[in-house]
C-alpha cells in the first residue's frame, strides 16, 4: 500500500519531552503508513526509546500528540494497548517457566479467546520445538523469537520493536529479519528501532532519524535517496541548497517531513561512493581516475579503488569506461555504502540545532505532577 | 476461559438472579483464576529452595517446643500448665515468622518484576491493576500458607499436655492467617512503590520488624488482661495469645460480637483495606484516577473511626463521660492527621483522561475524582461532621442521663476540648493542602508535615519549660505554660485545668490557640485552592492551544491531499 492511499498507523505530532532540565525530545514528528517497516534510526541517546516508551502508552509527553491507528495514546492508552505488541529492548523473561507455560500465562492476560492462539504463535515465529523448554535454557536469539511470539499473542496491528536485533549473534539477527519480513507480508507495521544501519538496511521501508532530539528527516527510503541524489546534482550544478530544484520537501505523508512540518536544513552534498576491483595495478588506476570530472577522491584499498564521485549511475559506467579505455580491467563495482548509510551520513551531516519550543508547546496530557 | 488452565467456559449467566452469578463466579475462580496466581505457583513449583526452606524452619520450630516442652515436664509444672505455654509458645513464634516472613514475600511481588524488567510487558497486556494487586497477592499469600501448612502438625503438640482446646488452636490458626494476610499486603504496598527488589526487602523488613514487637506487646500482651475486666467467666491470665482464648471463655452475646468479633475484624480489615488501595493506587498511572479508592476507604474508615470513638462515651460510667469523650476525640484527630498525611500525594487536579471520564460519571462519583480542593473538602467534612457528632454523643448522654454529677465541668471540658480538636485539626487539614500545592510530588508535603507536626508538639512545652525555669515557677498552670498552648497536647491541660475551682489562663489560652489554627487553617486552605486553580487554569490554556494547533494543521494538510474515498471518488 502506497503512502499516497494509505492511512498513518502511527502519528507522531509535535513531541516535546523532558528529563528534569534535559530536553529529550523536541518537536518530533512523523508518520509511520500502514504495513511499512519503519526504521528509526539514531545515536544511543537521540530519544528513540523515549519516543518509543511514549507510542506505547508507558510515558506521557509533555506536549504533543501520538496516534495509533487514529487513537490519542494519552487519551486511550488500553485501546491502544490492544493495538500494538512492543517489545522493549533488553526485554525480561520469566525464567522458570516453560515457552508454553510463558506464551500461555501472556494469552490470559491479554484476555484472548482461544485455546490455540499458543499453538499459533509458535509456529508463527518457528519456536514450536523450544515450545516444552524452559525459558533459562534458550538461547538470546530464541528469547528474542520468544518475546517477538508474545507480542503477536493478540494479533496486534502496529508492533514497536526498541532495539530487537542488539546482542544477537549473525545467525539469530538474520532469523529476526526474516520473520520481520514475514510479519510485514501479514500485514503488520512495524516500528523498529535501532542505532545499527546494517541491521535496517533490509527490511525498512522508510526511515525517520532523529539526532539529539530531533527529527533529522523521515520518509520512505527511495524518496529520501532520490531527492538527496538530486540535490546532489544540483550542487555540483552551483545551483545553492534550496534554489528551485535544489530541494524538495514534499508535504507531511507524502514523502520526507521535517520537525515541526517545516522545510529541512539542507543536507551537505557528501559524495557517493563506489569500490573498483582492478586487475592489474590499482594505484596506476587510482592515478587515472584523480582530478577527473565529479571525482572527489580516488584511494588504493587492497587490490581495490575506492572513489567518492558526484553524480548518479552513470558516473560510474564513466568511470569503468575510462579505466577499460586506459588499459585497466575492471572486475567488479560494489557500492561501498548502502543507500540507508549514505542517506544517515548526509542527513546528519548538518543536524538542526536547538529550537526554542512554539507557544503553547509545553502543554501536556499528563497529569499534575 | 482460561489458556494456562486449558478450560474453555461457557458466557457469563444472562439470568440477573443472585444464585446464577454467584455459582458462574465460582466456575470461573476455580477454572480460570488469576493469571498471574497460576504463573507464580507454576515457577514456585519448580524452587527447590522453598521446601528446603520451610523444612528447616519447620525442624527449628520443633526443636523449640520439645525443647520448652520437655525441660517444663520433667519440672513440677503440671501438664496443663505445660500446654497451655507450648500454646502460647507455639502461635508466638508463628506470629513473629507471619510478621517478617510475609513482608518480605510481598515485597519480592512487584519489585522483582520491575527489576527483571517483565512489569512493562504485563502492563501492556492490559489487565487492570487491581487484578495485578490480587493476583500478586494471592501468589504471596499462597506461599506464605505454605509456611502455615507446614508449621501446622507441630501446633498439635500443645494437645499432648492438654490445657487447651482443638477450639482455641482452630481460632488461632484462623487469626494466624489474617495476620498473614496483612502482612503479605503490608510488603505489596511497599512493593508497589519501589523500583528495586533489595529497596523493597530492606524498607519492608525495617519496617515489618520492630512494628510486628510493638504490635506483640501492646495488642498482646498489654491487652490480654482486658477479657478478664469485662467479662468475670474468662480467667485473668490468658497470656499473649489471649483472643483465641477470650473466645471459648467469654459468654456469647452483643458485647462478644462487638469486641471480639466486629473490633478484631476491623482492626485487621481496615489496614488490610488500605493496603490494597495503596497498591492499587501505585500501579496505576498518574494520569489515571488514583485517588477514587482511598477516598472510598476514607469514607467508610471515618465512620468507623467515628462510632468506635463516639459510642464508649454512652457506656461508660455516668461520670466519666468528659473523659471518654475526650479520648474518643483525640483518636479521631489522629486519624485526621494521618490521613493528612494519606493524601499529601494527591494530584493538583485530574487528568484531561480521567476528567473525559468523570463528566458522564454519576455526580457521588465526580465528587470522589482526584484533587487537592475536593480531598480537602472531603476531609474538612468529614472532620467537622466526625467532631459535633462525637461531642454531641458525649453531652446528650451527660445532660439526659439522671444523676450525673458535675455536668457544667465535664460539658466545659467537652466544649473546651472539641474547640481545641477542630481548630487544630482544621489547620493539619490546610496545612496539608497548601503544601501539596507547592510541591510537585507527595514526598516533600509529606517532611515538611512532619517536620512541623513535630515541632508543635514538642518546642512550645520545650519553651514553655525555659521560661518557667526563668519565672521559677513549676505549676503547668502558671503563666509560662500559657507558651505550650500552641502545642496539640494543650488541649488536655485546658481540659484538666477546668476541673480545678480556677482554671486560670489555660482556658483562655485554649480558646485564643484554637482560634488561631483554625483561622491559619482557613488561610492555608484557601490559599491552597487558589494556587490549584491557577496552575489547572494555565495547564487547560496550554492543552487548548495545542489542540488548536494540531487542528489548524489537520485543516491544511486536508485542504492540500483531498482524503483517499475523495480522490477515489
Amino acid at each position: 500500500m502506497s503512502r499516497a492511499t494509505g492511512r498513518p498507523m502511527i502519528r507522531a505530532r509535535h513531541l516535546w519531552h523532558r528529563y528534569g532540565a534535559r530536553e529529550v525530545l523536541r518537536d518530533v514528528c512523523f508518520d509511520v503508513y500502514e504495513g511499512e517497516i519503519f526504521g528509526f534510526i539514531g545515536p544511543n541517546g537521540a530519544g528513540k526509546t523515549t519516543t518509543i516508551r511514549v507510542m506505547a502508552t508507558l510515558l506521557e509527553p509533555m506536549a504533543g500528540r501520538v496516534e495509533i491507528a487514529g487513537r490519542d495514546v494519552t487519551m486511550e492508552p488500553e485501546a491502544v494497548r490492544r493495538l500494538i505488541g512492543y517489545m522493549p529492548d533488553h526485554a525480561g523473561t520469566y525464567d522458570r517457566i516453560t515457552v508454553r507455560e510463558y506464551l500461555e500465562f501472556f494469552a490470559d492476560a491479554y484476555r484472548i479467546p482461544s485455546l490455540h492462539v499458543v499453538d499459533a504463535v509458535l509456529e508463527l515465529t518457528d519456536i514450536e520445538a523450544l515450545a516444552e523448554q524452559l525459558v533459562a535454557q534458550l538461547s538470546k536469539g530464541q528469547k528474542q523469537r520468544l518475546q517477538l511470539a508474545r507480542i503477536l499473542l493478540h494479533d496486534p496491528q502496529v508492533l514497536i520493536l526498541d532495539e530487537p536485533a542488539s546482542d544477537l549473534d549473525p545467525r539469530a539477527r538474520i532469523e529476526i529479519r526474516d520473520l520481520l519480513l514475514d510479519l510485514k507480508g501479514l500485514g503488520k507495521t512495524i516500528l523498529l528501532s535501532s542505532h545499527i544501519l546494517s541491521e535496517l538496511s533490509d527490511v525498512c521501508t522508510s526511515i525517520g532519524i532523529i539526532e539529539r532530539g530531533e527529527i533529522v528527516v523521515s520518509g520512505p527510503i527511495e524518496e529520501i535517496a532520490q531527492r538527496l541524489a538530486e540535490q546532489r546534482a544540483a550542487a555540483a550544478l552551483g545551483h545553492p541548497p534550496g534554489a528551485p530544484g535544489g530541494n524538495v520537501h514534499p508535504a507531511p505523508g507524502g514523502g520526507t517531513t521535517q520537525p515541526g512540518g517545516g522545510m529541512a536544513p539542507p543536507p551537505a552534498p557528501l559524495p557517493s561512493r563506489v569500490r573498483l576491483r582492478i586487475l592489474g595495478d590499482p594505484t596506476a588506476a587510482a592515478h587515472a581516475l584523480t582530478g577527473g570530472p565529479g571525482i572527489a577522491t580516488a584511494e588504493v584499498v587492497g587490490p581495490a579503488v575506492a572513489v567518492g564521485y558526484w553524480g548518479d549511475e552513470s558516473k560510474i559506467a564513466e568511470m569503468v569506461a575510462h579505466l577499460v579505455h586506459r588499459g585497466f580491467g575492471v572486475v567488479g563495482v560494489e557500492p561501498e555504502r548502502t543507500d540507508l548509510e549514505r542517506i544517515f551520513l548526509e542527513a546528519t551531516a548538518h543536524p538542526s540545532g536547538y529550537q526554542a519550543p512554539p507557544p503553547g508547546a509545553s502543554a501536556g496530557e499528563g497529569a499534575y505532577r | 476461559m482460561s489458556v494456562q488452565t486449558g478450560v474453555e467456559l461457557p458466557p457469563g449467566p444472562a439470568s440477573e438472579r443472585w444464585g446464577d452469578r454467584v455459582a458462574y463466579r465460582w466456575r470461573v475462580w476455580r477454572h480460570a483464576p488469576n493469571p498471574l496466581w497460576v504463573r507464580e505457583m507454576r515457577q514456585s513449583a519448580r524452587l527447590l529452595r522453598t521446601p528446603a526452606i520451610l523444612a528447616v524452619v519447620t525442624i527449628l520450630v520443633t526443636l523449640l517446643m520439645a525443647t520448652v516442652g520437655g525441660g517444663m515436664a520433667s519440672g513440677t509444672a503440671s501438664p496443663a500448665e505445660v500446654g497451655r505455654t507450648l500454646y502460647h509458645l507455639y502461635f508466638s513464634v508463628a506470629y513473629f515468622i507471619v510478621a517478617w516472613v510475609g513482608p518480605a514475600i510481598g515485597a519480592n511481588a512487584i519489585a522483582s518484576e520491575r527489576e527483571g524488567r517483565t512489569w512493562e510487558a504485563v502492563l501492556l497486556t492490559g489487565m487492570h491493576p487491581a487484578l495485578v494487586a490480587r493476583g500478586k497477592f494471592a501468589s504471596a499469600f499462597t506461599s506464605m500458607a505454605s509456611y502455615l501448612a507446614m508449621l501446622a502438625p507441630v501446633g498439635a503438640m500443645p494437645f499432648l499436655f492438654g490445657g487447651v482446646t482443638p477450639w482455641e488452636v482452630l481460632v488461632a490458626f484462623v487469626f494466624l492467617l489474617l495476620i498473614a494476610a496483612l502482612a503479605v499486603a503490608f510488603g505489596l504496598a511497599i512493593s508497589a512503590q519501589m523500583e528495586s527488589l533489595r529497596g523493597a526487602l530492606l524498607v519492608a523488613l525495617l519496617a515489618s520488624v520492630p512494628l510486628s514487637g510493638f504490635l506483640y506487646l501492646t495488642m498482646g500482651v498489654a491487652l490480654s488482661g482486658v477479657p478478664a475486666e469485662i467479662w468475670p467467666e474468662v480467667p485473668r491470665s490468658l497470656g499473649p495469645v489471649w483472643l483465641p482464648s477470650a473466645w471459648t471463655h467469654a459468654p456469647f452475646g452483643l458485647s462478644f460480637v462487638l469486641l471480639l468479633v466486629l473490633l478484631p475484624a476491623a482492626v485487621i480489615g481496615l489496614p488490610g483495606w488500605l493496603l490494597y488501595e495503596l497498591t492499587r493506587a501505585r500501579l496505576l498511572s498518574v494520569t489515571d484516577d488514583r485517588s477514587f479508592g482511598l477516598k472510598r476507604w476514607f469514607i467508610v474508615a471515618s465512620l468507623l473511626t467515628l462510632l468506635t470513638a463516639a459510642l464508649p462515651a454512652a457506656f461508660v460510667p455516668k461520670n466519666e463521660r468528659s473523659l471518654a469523650v475526650i479520648a474518643g476525640m483525640s483518636g479521631y484527630s489522629s486519624f485526621v492527621v494521618f490521613n493528612a498525611f494519606l493524601f499529601a500525594g494527591e494530584a493538583i487536579g485530574p487528568s484531561r483522561r480521567v476528567r473525559v471520564f468523570l463528566a458522564r460519571a454519576k455526580r457521588w462519583r465526580r465528587a470522589l475524582g482526584p484533587g487537592v480542593v475536593e480531598v480537602t473538602r472531603l476531609q474538612l467534612a468529614l472532620m467537622a461532621f466526625a467532631f459535633f457528632a462525637i461531642a454531641g454523643i458525649g453531652l446528650a448522654a451527660i445532660h439526659l442521663t439522671p444523676g450525673t454529677r458535675r455536668v457544667t465541668m465535664q460539658t466545659e471540658q467537652i466544649v473546651v476540648f472539641s474547640a481545641y480538636a477542630l481548630g487544630f485539626s482544621y489547620f493539619v487539614i490546610g496545612l496539608g493542602a497548601y503544601v501539596r500545592s507547592r510541591s510537585t510530588g507527595g514526598a516533600l508535603p509529606r517532611i515538611v508535615l512532619l517536620s512541623v507536626l513535630t515541632a508543635l508538639s514538642f518546642l512550645p512545652w520545650i519553651l514553655a519549660a525555659i521560661l518557667g525555669l526563668l519565672n521559677g515557677s513549676t505549676s503547668p498552670g502558671d503563666d509560662a505554660a500559657l507558651i505550650a498552648a500552641l502545642s496539640p497536647g494543650y488541649g488536655f491541660v485546658a481540659a484538666k485545668a477546668l476541673s480545678r475551682p480556677d482554671p486560670g489562663l489555660a482556658l483562655i489560652a485554649s480558646m485564643v490557640a484554637s482560634t488561631l489554627y483554625a483561622c491559619f487553617g482557613a488561610g492555608l486552605g484557601y490559599a491552597a485552592g487558589a494556587r490549584c486553580r491557577r496552575i489547572i487554569e494555565s495547564h487547560e490554556t496550554l492543552l487548548r492551544e495545542a489542540d488548536e494547533r494540531l487542528a489548524a494543521e489537520d485543516a491544511a494538510a486536508t485542504a492540500v491531499r483531498p482524503l483517499p474515498e475523495a480522490a477515489a471518488s
